[in-house]
């Protein structure tokens, strides 16, 4: 791919958390840095298409090294972060002030345990996607939803992962807000958050854990799912009874941790992966619904397969090599459906965009 | 004197003689008697001899004279009148009676000649002469009017006889009209009686026949109840005009609707007779015929009949072939298994009949059966149904032929698939050598049966040309040898993945007894001897095909026609067979292939006649039809293997697979070539002119390839993953940061190593090494671990460096590469499995936080693991191997907060002294 752009800047400590900001009109990133024994910080990585440049805007210190960063879906300077000190895992809520570098805490969420069972470190934080005063946190072994009542953070309700699993992600469906996905070992669980019970689960989604969940923006009833025997099934939820997904790539030679849908079409995905490649799928068919119910002629195609989709069928399309080590975080701009972040352990950020021809006209 | 007297006086005697018979004539007119006539020829007679004895001059002056006298008398008459000859004129003029008589002459010759008494003697003899002559005259007058008077008086009395007459005749004519009207009344009077008797003569007639008629039902059915059935036909026959004319109407209405119920059940009966008895078939028809039966309905009624007994054959027919798959217990034996006459069909004992005796058998029923009944109808019918009959015989016969092609393709696969079958079964081993093997795959006693078959057809060449049984006989041929070849392929395919399956099911099987300790050493190697048995089976299988084929090919009768074709059809299937036993093998693996159509039945390209006869044929055992469905059913429960409602497929048919198609990429193929070359000398191998071979061995090594890869990555992937399971126990379930201090490698290293040697196991049946491995245990961990020790060094020195520091170091080591190719030997795929599980541990790692008995646990870990590591990588591998390790030791001091390494020697000192494990 002659065309190729791709443009990086390399922090300088290991990272592992990366996050597009909304808001802004250019495309911006926000990467925290995950060193155990330095100063950690959060940085504000901001992309210019026109001159091929990405260069950091703001940096803000972050004593403890950050795991997740997760930006307020309506606020765009509130920013939620879980971060690990000497082994104590907290979830903290900041707000970014352009004229200042440090952050401005708002609040941070309780690790206490109303029945005593141990909570474990959080995994995942995930905001409401329309209320800004909620959000839901992922534990090893809990899922808790709060309420922002400024000064204070309280838990509005807790459910048990249940003893086999230990919850790793979270997904908040985007459509109905009622309904959100964990990632527990090789299963999904749908929960019903109303009740704060487990409504429905795919045993064994994945051979191997389960890495990560994205729901499509487009589509209700959508989403994806990235584990560690290296696939990324798509799933249609109404049709989960059977176990079975929509579609299944083998898409990486190792773990998968990040599979993301491209907000603006659900026929772009990007895929981070341990084996230090990121990959590019471009899926029209899937996101033209067309298997989106399994039948019996088209299960035959929910068996892994090579990932060869450049004749116009669903596949990846693109494998990005560059990177020296695993790949742990990717996040499309919110404002350019074309370009995507990808972020490797070596603290190096790199841009991408994606190539003409799977570019989706009229945007 | 005397010469010219003699003419005169003849002359003279002549003119008497005239005169007489006037007189004579006369007189008869008159009906007087001779007497007076004889009266006056006397004096003539005396007269004629006196004057020639007066006269005596010399003729010329008597003729001179004569005249003289004559014109001289009566009045000088020129002497013209004399006749020029100079005959005397005397006679002339004496002859009163000649009309020449000139009287004045006479007279005065006389006067001139004689002298006057002899004048008047003269005188008074004509005198006399005279008077007798009046007298004479007077009497003829007399009786004349005599006899006048005498008519007149009878002509008168005639008249009023005939006057009279008159009135009778109009009397009698009355009377005879009277009496002929009288006969006229009469004759009228008895005409009416007659014409009376006439009409009812006629109606008796009638009567007489309708007292038939309303007989008619009683007596057919009379002939019915004593099943005559000819005669309830004559008698229907004979009655029949009459309903038709008159059974409409009146009270022979119900007669007519009786007979004709008798009617229709006496044709029932007839037909069902034509069904049953084949003999009377033509009688039958006849009978039927007179029944009024449209010929049309008759002859596909008769027609149907034929069918339905050919039909009958061929039902038998399959039940032998069912009987002879039953045999060789190919499938259960069928519930109804009657053959009527199995001595018949060739059945010794139990024993079944050859290919050929069933053939020959087959045929002669068939085709006698069909050949008798064609022949009888074009007795029974004119030329008007022939095409009535060539349709049905031609659809009878199409279908004997698929019914032929299917079993004769059958049956000597099924003898070859009972070998297979056998020698599965019957030994526990994964040997799968049979001696099927060694058998053309029945090509040659098909090839008679073929023979037999073409030349039985072509007998039906003279009784219906217009079914061109020569070319039905080409079709036949055709087709089954088609179906033999589709067969004989899907059949090899269907062992070999039916043999996977064996291996499968054994596999999974023996995983669970595999005792985690076991040295490979010890086991037996079923991995490898199924490999060497399956791939035994495809190379020899398909070459032996392929040999097979020589026999249609050395019999040129079989592929007259279409050589061309078949070669391609041979190469179309062989390609097909290789294409599809990949699919099988990938289903099998629960994998999928990328850009492939899905494989189509093997068989659906034949013709639709064939495959409708080959679904009763699959009853015969694992069916060609369903090649595909253990492959598929395989390949849905592998589907599955994700949602855990299934396991997936053991790792070492994964290798056992991917093995094979390396072999058949690597050797069958070019195996098959050659053996195609031979067999098909200068057609086919790319040799093909403008259409592209139908086996293209490019194509198909290509696919091979890419599934071979695509096999041994899933292999590795899955040793990969359940390394990565024992990886990720190692680095994740201890509390690292209240770790104890570290007295040895824990037992979940062994653990890893265990996997590691599992994968080696499966992987040294199959995968040979490279060339290093012997000589590496000397070499290789001395290079290798002054190199470690001296990355070990700079991870620690790291762990204070910067970030760029750290990006430098890295420049200087391989990146290790995990989407790199796996090459088909043993370290590379062991390197593989070894660098998916490390890759886990460092990923692992670097979600812990570790304190410093935990990192250093880590340490003595990855020194643990250094060692027997490299018993499984080359070189170059195994290097990366170590980086790994190193990985994951950098990684575990980036994730300590108190990152202090042990010294080498006291890492030694604790490897020594630790309790060995296990």
């Amino acid at each position: 791919m002659s065309e190729q752009r791709s443009v990086s800047y390399g922090l300088k400590l290991p990272a592992r958390s990366l996050a597009a900001l909304t808001g802004p009109e250019s495309s911006q990133w926000a990467v925290g840095t995950t060193a155990l024994r330095e100063e950690n910080e959060i940085l504000l990585l901001d992309h210019d298409p026109r001159t091929a440049s990405l260069r950091p805007i703001r940096s803000y210190a972050h004593p403890e090294e950050v795991w997740a960063i997760v930006p307020h879906p309506s606020k765009p300077t509130q920013v939620a972060t879980l971060a690990n000190s000497g082994g104590r895992s907290c979830a903290r809520i900041f707000t970014m002030e352009p004229a200042q570098s440090a952050l401005q805490p708002a609040g941070e969420l309780g690790t206490g345990s109303a029945a005593g069972a141990p909570l474990g470190s959080f995994k995942a934080l995930r905001w409401h996607p329309t209320a800004a005063d909620q959000l839901i946190t992922v534990s090893e072994s809990r899922l808790r939803r709060w309420i922002i009542r400024d000064p204070s953070i309280d838990m509005a309700s807790d459910a048990s992962a249940g003893d086999l699993h230990q919850l790793w992600t979270a997904a908040w469906d985007q459509h109905d807000h009622s309904r959100l996905l964990t990632a527990g070992g090789s299963n999904i669980q749908a929960w019903d958050l109303r009740t704060m019970k487990k409504s429905s689960e795919i045993e064994a989604a994945h051979q191997m854990p389960v890495r990560d969940i994205d729901f499509s923006r487009q589509e209700p009833h959508r989403c994806v799912s990235g584990g560690d025997d290296g696939r990324i099934c798509f799933w249609d939820l109404r049709h989960i009874k059977a176990g079975q997904p929509v579609q299944a790539f083998l898409a990486h030679a190792h773990w998968v941790w990040q599979v993301r849908y491209n907000p603006f079409s659900d026929a772009l995905l990007l895929s981070c992966s341990s084996d230090g490649t990121v990959g590019l799928w471009h899926t029209p068919s899937l996101a033209a619904g067309g298997s989106s119910t399994p039948t019996p002629a088209t299960s035959a195609a929910t068996t892994p397969r090579s990932v060869l989709g450049r004749d116009g069928g669903d596949g990846k399309v693109h494998s990005f090599e560059d990177h020296e080590d695993s790949v742990y975080a990717g996040a499309w701009s919110t404002s350019d459906p074309t370009a995507f972040a990808s972020l490797c352990y070596d603290g190096r950020v790199t841009v991408y965009s994606v190539p003409q021809q799977y570019r989706s006209k009229g945007k | 004197m005397a010469a010219t007297e003699a003419p005169t006086a003849a002359n003279a005697a002549d003119l008497d003689e005239k005169s007489k018979r006037v007189r004579s004539l006369l007189s008869s007119y008159y009906g007087t008697p001779q007497a007076p006539g004889s009266a006056p020829s006397t004096p003539t007679s005396t007269d004629g001899p006196g004057t020639p004895a007066s006269a005596g001059p010399s003729p010329a002056a008597a003729a001179a004279a004569a005249p003289k006298s004559l014109a001289g008398a009566p009045s000088g008459r020129p002497k013209a009148m004399l006749p020029p000859s100079g005959l005397p004129a005397t006679p002339r003029l004496t002859n009163i009676d000649s009309a020449t008589f000139d009287a004045e002459r006479y007279l005065q010759q006389l006067l001139k000649q004689t002298r006057l008494d002899a004048l008047l003697v003269k005188h008074i003899e004509m005198s006399t002469e005279i008077k007798s002559l009046d007298s004479d005259m007077q009497m003829l007058v007399y009786e004349n009017y005599n006899k006048f008077i005498s008519a007149t008086d009878t002509i008168r009395s005639m008249k009023s006889n005939v006057d009279g007459m008159d009135a009778n005749m109009q009397e009698l004519n009355t009377v005879i009209e009277s009496v002929a009207g009288r006969s006229q009344s009469v004759n009228n009077k008895l005409q009416q009686r007659r014409d009376h008797i006439e009409e009812l003569n006629q109606v008796r007639g009638l009567l007489f026949k309708l007292q038939a008629v309303f007989d008619l039902p009683r007596r057919v059915r009379t002939a019915l109840e004593q099943d005559a059935v000819e005669i309830a036909v004559d008698h229907y026959a004979e009655a029949a005009p009459l309903l038709k004319r008159y059974g409409h109407k009146g009270a022979i209405r119900r007669v007519a609707e009786e007979v004709d119920a008798l009617a229709r059940e006496l044709s029932k009966r007839l037909k069902a007779r034509l069904m049953t008895q084949r003999d009377d078939a033509a009688d039958t028809i006849k009978l039927i015929r007179r029944l009024g039966e449209p010929v049309e309905s008759l002859q596909e009624d008769f027609l149907q009949s034929m069918r339905a007994r050919l039909e009958g054959i061929l039902v038998e027919a399959h039940r032998v072939v069912e009987a002879v798959a039953a045999h060789y217990r190919l499938s259960p034996p069928p519930a109804d298994l009657r053959i009527k006459d199995p001595a018949g069909w060739g059945f010794e004992g139990e024993t079944p009949p050859g290919l050929q005796r069933f053939v020959v058998e087959l045929d002669q029923r068939f085709l006698t059966e069909l050949a008798q009944t064609a022949a009888l109808f074009e007795e029974l019918f004119e030329a008007g149904g022939r095409k009535r009959l060539i349709k049905v015989v031609k659809r009878s016969l199409s279908e004997a032929a698929a019914f032929e092609a299917a079993s004769t393709a059958g049956v000597p696969m099924d003898a070859a698939a009972q070998h297979g079958h056998h020698g599965r079964s019957g030994s526990p081993s994964l040997r799968l050598t049979s001696p099927a093997l060694q058998r053309d795959w029945g090509s040659a006693s098909l090839a008679d049966a073929l023979y037999t078959i073409s030349n039985d057809i072509t007998r039906l060449q003279r009784l219906l040309p217009e079914l061109s049984p020569q070319d039905r006989g080409v079709e036949i041929v055709e087709g089954v040898v088609r179906l033999h070849i589709g067969n004989c392929f899907s059949c090899l395919e269907r062992r070999a993945i039916s043999s996977l399956a064996d291996v499968r099911s054994k596999l999974r099987e023996s995983a669970p007894t595999e005792a985690p300790g076991s040295a490979p050493e010890e086991q037996p190697k079923p991995l490898a001897e199924a490999f060497t048995a399956l791939s035994e089976l495809v190379e020899r299988g398909a070459e032996s095909i392929l040999q097979g084929m020589r026999v249609y090919t050395s019999r040129q009768w079989v592929l007259r026609s279409w050589q061309d074709v078949f070669v391609d059809l041979v190469q179309g299937q062989l390609q097909h067979m290789f294409l599809s036993l990949l699919s099988g093998f990938l289903a099998m693996a629960g994998l999928q292939q990328a850009g492939m159509g899905s494989p189509s039945t093997p068989l659906a390209s034949h013709s639709s006649g064939l495959q409708g006869a080959l679904k009763s044929q699959g009853s015969t055992g694992e069916g060609p039809p369903q090649p595909a469905s253990p492959s598929a059913s395989s390949a849905a429960s592998d589907r599955q293997g994700g949602s855990g409602s299934s396991e997936p497929p053991p790792t070492g048919l994964v290798l056992l697979l991917a093995k094979l198609c390396e072999f058949l990429e690597s050797q069958g193929v070019a195996k098959v070539m050659e053996v195609l070359a031979a067999v098909f000398p200068g057609q086919g191998a790319g040799s093909g002119g403008e259409q592209p071979p139908a086996f293209v061995a490019g194509e198909v090594a290509r696919r091979l390839r890419l599934a071979a890869q695509q096999l041994l990555t899933a292999f590795v992937a899955a040793h990969g993953r359940r390394l990565s399971l024992a990886a990720r126990r190692s680095v994740d379930s201890p509390d690292w940061l209240q770790h104890k201090e570290p007295r040895g490698p824990r037992p979940v290293c062994q653990l890893i190593l265990e996997r590691l040697s599992e994968a080696e196991a499966e992987a040294g049946q199959l995968l040979e090494d490279s060339g290093s491995m012997m000589q590496r245990p000397s070499s290789f961990p001395d290079t290798l671990s002054s190199q470690a020790v001296g990355t070990s060094q700079a991870a620690t020195s790291g762990v204070q460096s910067s970030a760029l520091e750290r990006n430098v170091a890295r420049l200087f080591s391989e990146r290790v590469r995990f989407s790199g190719r796996i090459e088909f030997t043993r370290s590379s795929v062991l390197a593989g499995v070894a660098r998916l599980g490390l890759k886990s541990m460092v990923e692992g790692a670097r979600l812990q936080t570790l304190g410093r008995a935990g990192l250093q646990q880590l340490q003595l870990d990855v020194h643990y693991l250094r060692q027997p590591l490299s018993r499984y990588a080359n070189n170059s591998e195994g290097a990366a191997l170590w980086q790994l390790l190193d990985e994951v030791l950098s990684a575990a001091m980036e994730r300590s907060l108190e990152p202090v390494l042990l010294d080498p020697p006291v890492v030694e000192r604790i490897m020594a002294a630790a309790p060995p494990l296990s």
